[in-house]
C-alpha cells in the first residue's frame, strides 16, 4: 500500500535537476540591466515618494487645524452674541423710557 | 528593494522556479527556461505591484504559473480532461529512466493538479501558499491533491509490484 510519505519520497528521489544555473542567471541579469529601472526600484523615486507623502500628510493636518480654528471662531462669536444678549432678559420692558 | 537586491533574490529563487516549470513542461528544459526568463523579467518590470502580502517566492511562482498558462493556452487547460489520461499508466521505458519517472507519473494529471502536486511534494509549499500561487481556494487545492494522490498511488503501486 503506497502511503503519502512514499509519494513524498518518490518526488524527492526523482526531483528534476536544474542545469546551467550560471549561464541562465547571467543572461537574465544581462536582460535586466538592459531594461529601465522600474519606478518601484528607483531609490531617488522612493525618496521623492516619501517626501510627497510627508507633504500630503502635513497638508491634510493643516487643513484639519484650519477647519477646527474656523469652527472655534464661529462658536466664540455666537457665544459672545448670546452672552451679550443675556442681560437684556433681566431688564424690565420700558426701563429706559424716561417720562 | 533595489535592482541589485532583486537580482540577489532571484539568484536563489530561480532554481525552484525552473524546477517547477521543468515539471510542468514535462522535462522540456528549453521551454521551461523560456518561461522562467519571461517570469523573471515580468517580475522585475512589475515589481511595483508586489504588495508584500505574500512571500516573494510565492509571488514569483504565481507569475511563473500565469506565464505557463499563457504559454500553453488557457483554452487547452480548461478543456483538458482527466478522463482521457487518468487510467494511463506510463510505459516501463519511461519509468526506467530515473529523471523521466517523475514526469511519467504526473503526465496523466491536468495542469492545475500537476502544479499542485509539484508544489506540495517537490517544493514543500503549504496548501494555503499553493492556493495563492495558483489563484484558487484552499478547498480546491485540497481536492486537487486528493485526486492527484489517488492517481499517483495507482501508478506507484503498479510499479512497486514489479
Amino acid at each position: 500500500m503506497v502511503k503519502d510519505k512514499d509519494i513524498k519520497q518518490f518526488f524527492l528521489q526523482h526531483k528534476p535537476e536544474v542545469k546551467n544555473t550560471g549561464p541562465f542567471l547571467k543572461e537574465v541579469v544581462r536582460q535586466i540591466n538592459a531594461l529601465p529601472v522600474p519606478a518601484a526600484m528607483n531609490p531617488d523615486r522612493q525618496k521623492e515618494d516619501c517626501i510627497r507623502l510627508v507633504i500630503e500628510v502635513s497638508r491634510r493636518d493643516m487643513r484639519a487645524v484650519r477647519l477646527v480654528v474656523g469652527v472655534l471662531v464661529v462658536v466664540v462669536i455666537l457665544s459672545a452674541i448670546t452672552v451679550s444678549m443675556l442681560p437684556a432678559d433681566f431688564i424690565p420692558t420700558g426701563f429706559f423710557q424716561f417720562k | 528593494m533595489t535592482r541589485e537586491q532583486f537580482i540577489a533574490e532571484i539568484s536563489t529563487l530561480q532554481e525552484p522556479l525552473r524546477r517547477f516549470l521543468l515539471g510542468m513542461c514535462h522535462g522540456d528544459a528549453f521551454t521551461a527556461d523560456d518561461i522562467a526568463q519571461e517570469t523573471l523579467l515580468k517580475a522585475y518590470l512589475h515589481y511595483g505591484t508586489f504588495q508584500g502580502r505574500s512571500s516573494f517566492s510565492t509571488w514569483l511562482l504565481r507569475i511563473g504559473y500565469s506565464c505557463f498558462c499563457n504559454y500553453i493556452g488557457k483554452r487547452i487547460l480548461e478543456t483538458e480532461s482527466i478522463t482521457e489520461k487518468e487510467n494511463l499508466i506510463p510505459s516501463e521505458d519511461d519509468f526506467e529512466k530515473d529523471c523521466n519517472a517523475l514526469y511519467a507519473a504526473i503526465d496523466g494529471l491536468p495542469a492545475s493538479e500537476k502544479a499542485t502536486v509539484l508544489l506540495f511534494y517537490m517544493e514543500d509549499y503549504s496548501t494555503r501558499e499553493i492556493s495563492e500561487i495558483l489563484g484558487m481556494p484552499s478547498v480546491t487545492v485540497r481536492s486537487h491533491l486528493h485526486r492527484a494522490r489517488r492517481h499517483l498511488k495507482k501508478i506507484l503501486e503498479h510499479y512497486g509490484e514489479r
